[in-house]
């Protein structure tokens, strides 16, 4: 008694026509509500376990979607566009969506819950529709795929093949639509029978299987016919044509047409232009082309051809667009075109070679420059093309053709297109774009390797045809130059003449006369040099004075390339002669004249003529400046060594204080050298003025210090020799204070205070010993070397302290027993502070110094030990002396033993350090002592000792 | 000294029924171990002791090794008379297999027949002799027994058969007799021969206690013999107070899905809701009973309070109670009930004895045995109209969504409402049938010959 209820859900909704539409919907929405109570009270009564009704439930609720789903469009499509804009769309479905979400879940349910239910297919198919509904594609390809797999009836499997095939159509998936299509078709044919094959009939198309899809439109032309199926006839009659086209079976296309009473090529244009509409351009084009292959009227073939550019020019195929206007320019040429064509034709030409111009010149391509230029030729042959079409305006498409070439960089190109623009526009009465064009020529010429002659073919037009404007006078020189590169000199002189004429003020002419003046040079062609010299005195050119004195420049150098020519290739003798030539020639300049005599001072150098380099010398470096002297420093450094050596002091002192003169306030190495050099000259020559001088000058120059301070010390030196005291002292004084040499000095002042000495100037003396002592403490200070006799001086003044200290010690007696031990501690006592002193004198160094210290230590003790053995302090008991002698035994032995030392110590010291000291003789033991005499003591003596 | 006394006493007592009673006594007091049971059981059988003995000889049944005597077996076929079959069908078989009376191969056959057995049951049936007084009961079972295995032909001659031989006036032969016609009528509607099936029927008196239910099927036949109008008429039937007791949901079933045949859908819209809305509540409640109550007792009291108070818990359970109690079974086991409390008070009035002790508890057992034969009785009966009342509402609401369909399909092509009903054209009848126009009223010598005369609106 069950009771199978099968919908015939959702191909009877689209039966709710308008009309009565709203109020049938709402009758029907009623039932369905009622059907649902009725539905869930059943499954309530089954506990909700019986899939069946799952599934009736979710019918229900997507069959009321559907149904709420139409209204809610219709209510949304009446809203005005503005506000519809406005409105929140999810909003609006709100309704509808809540049923289409309940049967997805009932469905969801049922598949987790019922895995094995054997109305699977129907469940699955809901679930696809509903993502279909949504739009949400790969879900719906999910479910519709387990849908045709589940399913257990017919119809639901052929729903889900119709379904799922639609979405792979939409997806652009035919290869998967087909056999969907073909599995659902093959049984099933209700009326959309015709509908869903036609989809399948433009699968096969897509996949390239055009008999399949022809045949597929046959059948579905043929049941159209029939009112069981859907009438799809005019679908057919508009896209068959396509089908025949692409297939190639164009005699069954016309054959088709022809039954219909439709011309083939009209319907294939139609075609084509309903494609295009709709954004197929590629399809268009295919059936453009067979309609291309089939059509032999060459008139029809204009209409076709017509088409083909609106479609490649919407298509942005522009090589396919230019070769078409190729096609239809030669039908033009044969006056095939009509006045519309005409003007279409120039409209797509004009039309795409303006974008394509617009894309050469965009940002881009810029990068893209292979793409750029393909765009440029293109251009360009589309503007040759409409120059050849529109010939009213084929100066201004010569003129774009050019100006696309050198947007693009073809300049070359650009300068042919320029020139082909300039001579179609000079031929004409009213050129428009003559300037622009010799403009153009202009620009494009920079940009190519320099070409004279295309050059002075755009120079001289510029010149002809424009010999007003702004550029002329540039055009004009560089025309000039042209000529000049080309070695035109005639021409370039007649240049020069018509420039000199137009702009008689303008100081070009100097330069365009010095370019000729040059080509002359290099001609030696001295006359005309001469005889430019005339015209500009006559004042037919205007050049300034100081370009006259160039020319005369330009005459002396001439001559003096010849003379160094000269010099190079060993002619000394001619080159000599050529430089007294210069120095004889009243037109030859001063840096000549000052060239030629630094070059004879070398000549004569070089030839060992002291005199005559001499003099050249100086004659050169009077007239040049500090700069050139330094230039040729080592020149001067030598030729003043080569005088030096050659004997010629006062001629080498004289070169070397010119030369230090001159390069004074420069920055040189060479300065301190050549300050030495002739300030050493100067002394040797024992010219002490000559030597302040340099001293003077090294100041100014900022000769370095040290060298300045060994110059005032050989000069001290040099006046101690002269016995000029009062010198002598002043530069001891300076040399006191100097940072290298006031160690040396000491000796110096050991000389002033012997020579003050003589005078008596005890005042003098006092400030000398003072600044004596000052500069010994440093010197000792600085480990700086001090002379023998600086050493002796010192260790003399230290050894009189010892003496001092000596005779106190001498002084004190041993009187009584009671004393005695105070007077043993008091000459101890000095015992000790001579010790301290000779350590003091041994610091000093001086040999001479230590022998005597050691002399006055051994002298002491050994004194101080006899004292002790033989002394008898007043009150002491006779019986109580041997044990006083005995108690004075230790320190007896122990001051003969220091007295000892000290004499082996000075033995030693003399032998290592060879100190030669009249006091030696002391520590000699043998009986025949030898003596040392100091300096101006000694005698001569022969081998025998006499 | 006791030995004595009994053989004194067996000379006393002369009467047989007394003499049985007297002898089971004496057995009960003296007899040895091993033959006690047989012999008390036979002799208080014999006394007409029927309900003492019942407990006794179920035992005896139970514990016995060997195979019953021809006394036995002729006490157990008069135990089986009195006291009902169902007192031993609930045994196990291997206690009756050791009869080999008639009776309890009847017992068997039944037994097995609900085990679905029915090659076993066959071999009992077989064995059951013609003379046998249950012999017309089994051929009725045996030509039920073909027809569930759709030996349709075997059905119809076992059926004929019992026909034949269910001739005494007894009554309960009497309603054999009318199950075996229907029985045959039944196997023609199974064999699809709803012509012959329809004829068949016809052979029921309606004086018969089976017509009644027979009447539903007879709708059913033309119901499939597209012979709505008859079928509604059959329906219509159940309506007259003279059915009041009879409660069959699925008679509102077919009545709204012959309306739908007709495609009638308010008709049938109409049936059903109002089937729903006089049922629904009621059968939610009875459907907790269902399930909740499982003491057979509980059930003997429901079915006793309706008897004593008429009352039910619900107006749903008032008719049910009044189908059950008015089922054969029940009526039966009622009588036997009834017996057994007489035969209680008989023995109550007996002198005291240990035996007198013995046998009042073995009464008391019986008729505690009946009350829960009874209860179960009336659980199953529930239970099975829950059944029927679960399957109607299912029934109606597919009728409901089928008329919902139905209407929505219009919907979504034309919309015609007109409608003209009552057309005697649409009537088809046969040989047997008489036309009667149904006025509103029931005479009960039309009951079910109403036929309706309403047009199809498919």
């Amino acid at each position: 008694m069950k009771i199978i209820i099968n919908l015939i859900l959702f191909t009877m909704l689209s039966v709710v026509y308008a009309a009565d539409s709203d109020e049938r919907r709402s009758k029907i929405i009623n039932i369905i509500d009622q059907e649902l109570v009725e539905v869930s009270k059943l499954s309530s009564q089954r506990n909700n376990r019986d899939a069946d009704l799952l599934l009736r439930m979710a019918e229900l609720n997507l069959e009321k979607a559907r149904l709420i789903r139409e209204s809610e469009n219709e209510a949304y499509l009446k809203i005005p566009d503005k506000k519809r804009s406005q409105v929140n769309k999810k909003e609006y479905f709100k309704k509808s969506s809540s049923f289409f979400k309940r049967a997805n879940q009932l469905c969801l349910k049922i598949t987790r819950s019922f895995p094995k239910y054997s109305k699977m297919g129907d469940v699955y198919y809901i679930l696809g529709f509903n993502a279909k509904e949504a739009n949400k594609e790969k879900t719906a390809a999910k479910f519709l795929s387990r849908a045709t797999k589940k399913a257990g009836d017919k119809l639901t499997r052929v729903k889900s093949q119709i379904s799922l095939a639609e979405i792979y159509y939409n997806q652009k998936k035919y290869t998967q639509a087909i056999p969907l299509y073909e599995s659902a078709l093959s049984t099933h044919k209700d009326k959309w029978w015709t509908k869903d094959s036609f989809n399948l009939a433009w699968c096969y198309f897509r996949a390239n299987r055009n008999s399949k899809a022809i045949n597929k439109m046959e059948e579905v032309y043929t049941k159209s016919k029939d009112s069981k199926f859907i009438d799809m006839r005019d679908q057919v009659e508009r896209d068959i044509g396509l089908f025949y086209a692409t297939g190639n079976r164009i005699n069954e296309g016309i054959k088709f047409y022809k039954n219909l009473g439709i011309e083939f090529t009209d319907q294939l244009i139609k075609i084509s232009l309903a494609l295009f509409s709709q954004g197929k351009l590629e399809m268009a084009k295919t059936v453009l082309t067979q309609a291309e292959k089939y059509e032999k009227d060459e008139k029809k073939l204009i209409k076709i051809y017509i088409e083909k550019l609106v479609l490649y020019e919407k298509f942005g195929k522009y090589r396919l667009h230019l070769d078409t206007a190729k096609k239809l320019t030669i039908a033009y040429k044969k006056r095939l075109l009509n006045k519309l064509q005409e003007t279409s034709l120039i409209f797509q030409m004009e039309k795409v070679s303006a974008i394509l111009q617009r894309q050469v010149v965009s940002k881009t391509y810029k990068r893209l420059k292979k793409q750029r230029k393909q765009k440029a030729y293109l251009a360009i042959e589309y503007f040759e093309l409409l120059s050849q079409v529109n010939k009213t305006k084929k100066e201004e498409y010569k003129f774009l053709k050019a100006e696309t070439a050198i947007a693009t960089g073809l300049y070359l190109s650009a300068y042919k297109y320029y020139k082909e623009s300039f001579e179609v526009g000079r031929s004409q009465k009213k050129p428009r774009f003559l300037k622009k064009s010799i403009d153009g020529l202009l620009i494009s010429m920079q940009k190519l390797k320099n070409s004279e002659t295309r050059n002075i073919y755009v120079f001289e037009n510029f010149l002809k045809y424009f010999p007003n404007d702004k550029n002329a006078k540039e055009i004009y020189t560089r025309l000039f130059n042209n000529y000049v590169a080309l070695g035109k000199y005639d021409q370039a002189v007649d240049v020069l003449n018509r420039y000199a004429e137009k702009y008689p003020k303008s100081n070009t002419q100097e330069a365009m006369i010095a370019k000729l003046m040059e080509m002359d040079r290099k001609a030696k062609r001295d006359n005309n040099v001469r005889n430019w010299i005339t015209q500009i005195g006559s004042g037919k050119y205007l050049v300034s004075g100081k370009f006259k004195n160039k020319l005369q420049e330009l005459l002396t150098s001439m001559q003096i390339a010849q003379v160094q020519n000269d010099l190079s290739t060993g002619k000394k003798k001619e080159a000599l002669k050529g430089y007294f030539t210069i120095l004889d020639d009243p037109y030859a300049t001063k840096k000549s004249k000052v060239n030629a005599k630094y070059n004879l001072a070398a000549l004569f150098f070089e030839l060992g003529r002291t005199e005559e380099s001499y003099k050249w010398s100086i004659a050169a470096m009077d007239e040049m400046g500090p700069k050139d002297v330094l230039r040729f420093s080592s020149s001067f450094i030598s030729i003043s060594n080569f005088l030096f050596n050659s004997f010629e002091f006062k001629k080498s002192e004289d070169l070397s204080f010119k030369y230090l003169d001159k390069v004074c306030s420069l920055k040189s190495r060479f300065k301190n050298t050549v300050f030495k050099n002739g300030a050493f000259i100067s002394l040797a020559n024992g010219d002490t003025e000559k030597t302040e001088k340099f001293l003077a000058l090294g100041q100014k120059c900022r000769i370095k210090s040290k060298l300045i301070e060994e110059v005032e010390y050989e000069l001290t030196r040099e006046y101690f020799s002269k016995k000029n005291w009062v010198k002598y002292e002043f530069y001891a004084e300076k040399v006191k204070d100097s940072r290298y040499f006031y160690n040396r000095v000491i000796d110096d002042y050991l000389n002033l205070v012997i020579i003050h000495r003589k005078y008596d100037n005890q005042r003098k003396l006092k400030e000398l010993k003072r600044t004596i002592s000052s500069l010994y403490y440093k010197s000792r200070k600085n480990n700086k070397i001090l002379s023998l006799r600086v050493l002796d001086f010192f260790a003399e003044v230290q050894l009189l302290e010892m003496n001092k200290i000596l005779a106190k010690k001498d002084l004190v007696k041993f009187s009584s027993i009671e004393k005695f031990k105070k007077n043993f501690d008091l000459k101890f006592k000095y015992l000790q502070m001579l010790e301290e002193e000779a350590k003091k004198v041994l610091e000093i160094g001086s040999g001479k110094g230590i022998v005597s210290a050691y002399k006055i230590l051994d002298e002491s003790f050994t004194r101080f030990a006899k004292n002790l053995e033989t002394v008898e302090p007043t009150g002491l008991k006779k019986e109580f002396i041997p044990n006083f002698r005995k108690d004075l035994d230790v320190p007896v032995k122990a001051a003969y033993t220091a007295a000892k030392t000290y004499r082996d110590e000075a033995k030693k010291v003399i032998s290592e350090n060879e100190i030669l000291n009249d006091e030696n003789v002391f520590f000699q033991k043998n009986p025949f002592k030898v003596k040392f005499f100091n300096d101006g003591m000694g005698i001569l003596m022969d081998r025998g000792g006499f | 000294m006791f030995k004595r006394s009994v053989a004194i006493s067996l000379l006393i007592f002369t009467s047989s029924s007394l003499a049985s009673y007297q002898k089971a006594k004496y057995i009960f007091d003296n007899g040895k171990k091993n033959e006690k049971y047989y012999k008390i059981t036979n002799y208080l059988v014999e006394g007409g002791y029927y309900f003492s003995a019942l407990p006794l000889f179920k035992e005896y049944l139970g514990i016995g090794a060997k195979n019953l005597d021809s006394r036995t077996e002729r006490n157990l076929s008069k135990m089986i008379r009195v006291s009902g079959l169902r007192q031993f069908e609930s045994l196990p078989s291997s206690y009756l297999t050791r009869s080999n009376s008639e009776n309890t191969h009847y017992i068997l056959a039944k037994k097995y027949i609900h085990a679905g057995k029915y090659e076993s049951a066959m071999g009992y049936l077989r064995r059951i002799s013609s003379n046998h007084s249950i012999y017309p009961y089994a051929k009725n079972l045996e030509g039920v027994t073909y027809s569930i295995n759709g030996d349709y032909a075997k059905a119809m001659d076992s059926f004929r058969e019992c026909i034949s031989a269910s001739s005494s006036d007894l009554i309960r032969q009497n309603l054999n007799r009318d199950y075996c016609i229907a029985g045959l009528a039944r196997t023609s509607f199974a064999s699809k021969k709803y012509n012959q099936s329809d004829l068949l029927y016809l052979d029921i008196p309606k004086s018969s206690r089976v017509w009644p239910e027979i009447l539903f099927e007879e709708a059913w036949n033309s119901y499939y013999q597209k012979n709505y109008n008859r079928t509604l008429g059959k329906l219509v039937s159940y309506k007259a107070p003279v059915f009041a007791h009879i409660f069959n949901p699925e008679v509102e079933v077919l009545n709204a899905l012959t309306y739908l045949k007709l495609c009638l859908y308010q008709d049938a819209k109409k049936v059903s809701d109002s089937f729903r809305a006089e049922n629904w509540d009621s059968f939610k409640q009875m459907s907790q009973l269902i399930k909740y109550k499982k003491n057979p007792e509980y059930f003997y009291e429901l079915a006793l309070s309706y008897e004593q108070f008429n009352k039910a818990p619900n107006q749903l359970l008032l008719k049910i109670f009044g189908s059950i109690t008015n089922a054969e079974p029940y009526l039966d086991l009622k009588v036997q009930l009834k017996k057994a409390l007489l035969e209680y008070k008989k023995v109550r009035a007996k002198d005291s004895s240990r035996f007198k002790n013995f046998l009042v508890k073995n009464l008391q057992e019986s008729v505690s045995s009946y009350k829960n034969l009874i209860g179960f009785f009336v659980m199953g009966q529930m239970r099975q109209t829950y059944g029927q009342l679960y399957k109607a509402f299912e029934g109606m609401s597919y009728i409901n969504l089928e008329v919902l369909a139905q209407r929505k399909a219009k919907l979504y092509n034309t919309d015609d409402t007109s409608r003209s009903r009552g057309d005697i054209k649409y009537i088809q009848r046969n040989e047997k049938q008489y036309f009667w126009d149904f006025n509103g009223e029931f005479w009960a010598d039309e009951l079910g010959d109403y036929v309706f005369a309403l047009k199809s609106e498919c």
